[in-house]
């Protein structure tokens, strides 16, 4: 094969990609659901990203009382009003969000590759291999992340490492599992065995035939999962795990505002709505992926 | 003690007897008939489970006729029985009067049990079962006359023999304040002279000795031993441990009606009670753990409850405050609220540390804005204590002082980091935390604040090392003698418990406490005290925040709620009417 003949095809299937990326970005915007989602998402992360600047008092998230100002109403000072210690709740929202995202991307950014790795490698191979990872990947299942948190945060220190920590290490095993699953299906696809007998290596075949294959679904799941994992670093903060004063934990200020219900309201449900979009956002955006490549997968 | 492990039990209360007990006369009279009978060993087999089904219907046998008798009474009666009804922040633990440590286990053993002495108002001794006593020349031996007429809730007379056998009880268990006792008195010396005359001998001169008897409860040993079952005392089996855990054998003024551990503990008059009660005063009174402050602003406003605990946030008080019927009443306390300081763990282990922390906090606000109400605190002893030494220097709010006696100590910015360890979910110790963290950052102490609960905090306090920096805590006197405040907290025989989290180890300090104990002339041991007060003021083992008062919330027709300076002993349900 020439050089050129090869440049050729490239960018054939370049062309083809292009138009593909195309149609799919098409058929994401035609749903006004999803692109909902991204829109929150992307904001929230820019809010979150840039909290110290587009915050009102980005000092109050930190070590900061003010007990003249105490459970201030919303006004055009605090728009979400202030908490029991004179706090601007919106400041700490944002900050909270930070932390929310920092756990999300700590506990997919270890459990994700883990995952997807031992998931190629046990549906691969098949045999022993596979036995014994999917029986370890069953064993870890039986333990719910909320449990295995708090045992860890309190047999070591409730900081938010340690929870991060207890969440990542229980978090691969959906991914796993998923990719164990259709991994096994296509390795007997005829584009696998032609590979095979081209040659390629091992790692080529895993990493550059199969893991493409696997993507779409690997992706769906993640946005999905982005936001159970904010909800369970939100359970675990609300329980005053993995959130140390006076970091601003969403489900901590949740929490808290929950004993001045129902006079000063503003600081439980403005943290709580805070969780509510967020998780909306991811959920609304997963869903749209899903019929997305569920159309795709169609075809 | 004072100061609570708030655990996390919500107050579970089951809709019958809400109806029941909040509902019309007619209601009320069944459940109160429940109480009487039955219903007894139901609400406990509830919470209780098997064991104490045994010993509750005994209870039933023995005092159930009285109650029944009473209820008749009340729904043959024009008025009906009345019920105060108040709330408490943790659960009873036991009502075994050798055991009970903390506020609502005293709370319940003071209108169980008779003590021998009680304290007044001023915290002074006056006769309680006890009608008179003397001491002997050497100040060593104490003989009590028993009053006359004073009968168990069973019907048993109270006489010598229960006394001794009451101290004998405190001292084999060997739990709850019993130390306060077995420190200068072994049980042989506690003798019965007669059927009404009862002495004890002290190894040693030992001057709070009659504020401690306030905490020795009287059993009933007749009910007692007759419920003993196998244990480690020879004949006296378990000496009723397992009985009394949820049963009582008392003579007070309030007899055990329901107890279901998690949730609510009720009491009822005992018709033959010695003493006298308040006109009007509650034929019932139920006491309902509510952790939560919502719930207990919600039950107060819609009149389920009649009074609140000491422990709701400031927010709540405001709000209940502004309700018609209902009154928030304060009263200054002898419980002051502490930062203690480890004293053996650097870097707080520097006394140039300590004093430059003293000097950063910011007291005007946590007493005005965090605890308003509130009193200046000055010195590890309040200032209402007649041996309290006026001439202590309080540090005030000075963080360019603070900052210079760091400098001057050698520390720069950043040297010194602390940790704080308040009782989680407390917001009255969180906002103090936050407070303080914020403070010492202005002066260049870093502090990390490490909420735990109530348990935890007390097993760090076992060591040195455990203990963290700085500790946050009330305490306030578990007998009315200025003694409980130097002995508990700052005796090197009395460390590691957290009421000593300062681990305050100075010979001076212990010298004088144990002279001032065998003191017996007021004026000599004024002074030590003085002494000893200004000793531990200058050496920063503690910030002394503020001395608390009292808050509760009470529905309108409550009143009579009388403070003494002894733990719950201001919870004496006889004190309280109804309007």
């Amino acid at each position: 094969m020439s050089a050129e003949s090869a440049s050729v095809l490239d960018r054939v299937v370049s062309a083809e990609r292009r138009e593909l990326w195309q149609r799919s970005w098409k058929r994401f915007t035609s749903r006004p659901m999803s692109v909902v989602g991204l829109g929150i998402i992307v904001a929230i992360v820019l809010l979150a990203v840039f909290a110290p600047v587009v915050a009102p008092y980005p000092e109050h998230a930190g070590k900061f009382t003010d007990f003249s100002n105490t459970l201030q109403p919303p006004s055009l000072d605090h728009p979400l009003g202030t908490d029991h210690v004179g706090r601007d709740v919106l400041s700490r929202i944002l900050f909270g969000y930070r932390l929310s995202l920092m756990l999300v991307a700590v506990v997919l950014g270890f459990g994700v590759p883990v995952g997807v790795l031992l998931g190629l490698v046990a549906g691969y191979y098949g045999g022993w291999t596979e036995t014994i990872i999917m029986r370890a990947t069953d064993t870890a299942l039986a333990l719910p992340p909320l449990v295995m948190a708090l045992a860890i945060t309190s047999a070591l220190e409730p900081t938010l490492t340690n929870a991060m920590i207890a969440i990542a290490a229980l978090w691969w095993t959906w991914h796993a599992r998923l990719v164990q699953s259709i991994v096994a299906s296509e390795r007997s696809e005829e584009y696998v065995q032609a590979a095979k007998l081209a040659g390629a290596s091992t790692p080529h075949i895993l990493f550059r035939e199969i893991l493409p294959n696997t993507l779409s679904p690997i992706l769906v799941k993640v946005t999905l999962d982005a936001g159970f994992v904010i909800l369970i670093g939100a359970g675990l903060s609300f329980i005053g795990v993995g959130v140390q004063p006076p970091q601003p934990g969403l489900g901590t200020m949740v929490s808290q505002g929950t004993s001045y219900l129902p006079d000063s309201w503003w600081v439980s449900v403005f943290s709580g709505l805070a969780i509510f979009v967020l998780v909306m956002g991811f959920n609304m955006l997963g869903d749209g992926l899903r019929d997305l490549f569920d159309v795709e997968v169609n075809r | 003690m004072s100061r609570k492990d708030i655990t996390q039990m919500r107050s579970q209360v089951g809709s019958e007897s809400v109806r029941a007990r909040f509902g019309d006369a007619a209601s009320r009279r069944n459940f109160l008939k429940a109480l009487g009978t039955a219903g007894i060993a139901g609400l406990a087999g509830c919470s209780g489970g098997g064991e104490s089904y045994d010993g509750q219907e005994q209870t039933t046998a023995s005092g159930g006729d009285d109650e029944s008798t009473e209820t008749e009474t009340s729904s043959g009666g024009d008025s009906g029985s009345s019920t105060l009804r108040m709330s408490a922040t943790q659960r009873f633990g036991t009502v075994d009067p050798a055991k009970g440590t903390d506020y609502t286990q005293v709370l319940a053993l003071v209108n169980l049990y008779d003590p021998l002495v009680f304290p007044d108002t001023e915290g002074n001794l006056q006769g309680h079962l006890a009608e008179d006593w003397t001491v002997s020349d050497d100040n060593q031996t104490y003989t009590f006359t028993l009053r006359e007429g004073a009968t168990f809730h069973s019907g048993n007379p109270v006489t010598a023999e229960d006394v001794q056998f009451s101290a004998e009880r405190f001292l084999d268990i060997n739990q709850g304040y019993s130390s306060l006792l077995g420190n200068v008195l072994s049980k042989e010396n506690v003798t019965v002279e007669d059927e009404r005359t009862v002495s004890f001998t002290l190894d040693r001169v030992h001057s709070p000795f009659l504020a401690t008897l306030v905490l020795l409860f009287v059993v009933d040993k007749q009910l007692v031993l007759d419920n003993a079952e196998d244990g480690d005392f020879g004949d006296r089996g378990d000496y009723g441990q397992s009985f009394l855990n949820d049963n009582d054998a008392g003579s007070g003024p309030y007899e055990l009606a329901g107890f279901e551990r998690q949730a609510q503990i009720s009491f009822s008059r005992y018709a033959d009670y010695w003493g006298s009660f308040k006109d009007g005063a509650y034929d019932n009174v139920v006491v309902q753990i509510i952790t939560n402050d919502p719930t207990v602003r919600s039950l107060m406003k819609t009149g389920e409850l009649d009074m609140s605990s000491q422990y709701q946030s400031e927010e709540t008080y405001e709000a209940l405050a502004a309700e018609d019927d209902i009154r928030v009443e304060s009263v200054p306390t002898v419980t002051t609220f502490y930062f203690k300081i480890n004293t053996q763990k650097a870097p707080t282990d520097d006394p140039a540390v300590r004093e430059a922390m003293a000097y950063g906090f910011d007291y005007e606000t946590a007493r005005n804005e965090i605890a308003p109400g509130s009193l200046p605190a000055q010195g590890p002893l309040p200032t209402s204590f007649g041996v309290h030494n006026d001439d202590i220097v309080q540090p005030t709010y000075d963080p360019e002082r603070a900052r210079q006696i760091l400098a001057d100590a050698g520390y720069e910015e950043g040297d010194i980091t602390v940790q704080n360890t308040y009782v989680k979910d407390y917001g009255l110790e969180e906002k103090m935390g936050l407070l303080f963290q914020q403070n010492m950052d202005e002066i260049g102490i870093n502090v990390e604040l490490n909420p735990q609960t109530w348990g935890t905090m007390t097993e760090l306090a076992t060591s040195v090392e455990g203990t963290p920096h700085i500790n946050q805590v009330f305490y306030g006197p578990v007998y009315p003698s200025p003694d409980t405040v130097f002995y508990n907290q700052y005796h090197s025989e009395a460390a590691s418990t957290w009421m000593s989290m300062e681990h305050l180890e100075d010979e001076n300090v212990d010298a004088l406490i144990d002279e001032a104990r065998s003191t017996v002339d007021a004026d000599t041991r004024a002074e030590l005290y003085a002494e000893v007060q200004a000793r531990i003021a200058n050496q920063y083992p503690d910030l002394f925040i503020f001395v608390q008062s009292k808050k509760h919330a009470f529905a309108d027709d409550v009143r009579g709620y009388t403070f003494r300076p002894s733990m719950s002993f201001d919870y004496w349900f006889p004190d309280f009417y109804q309007e």
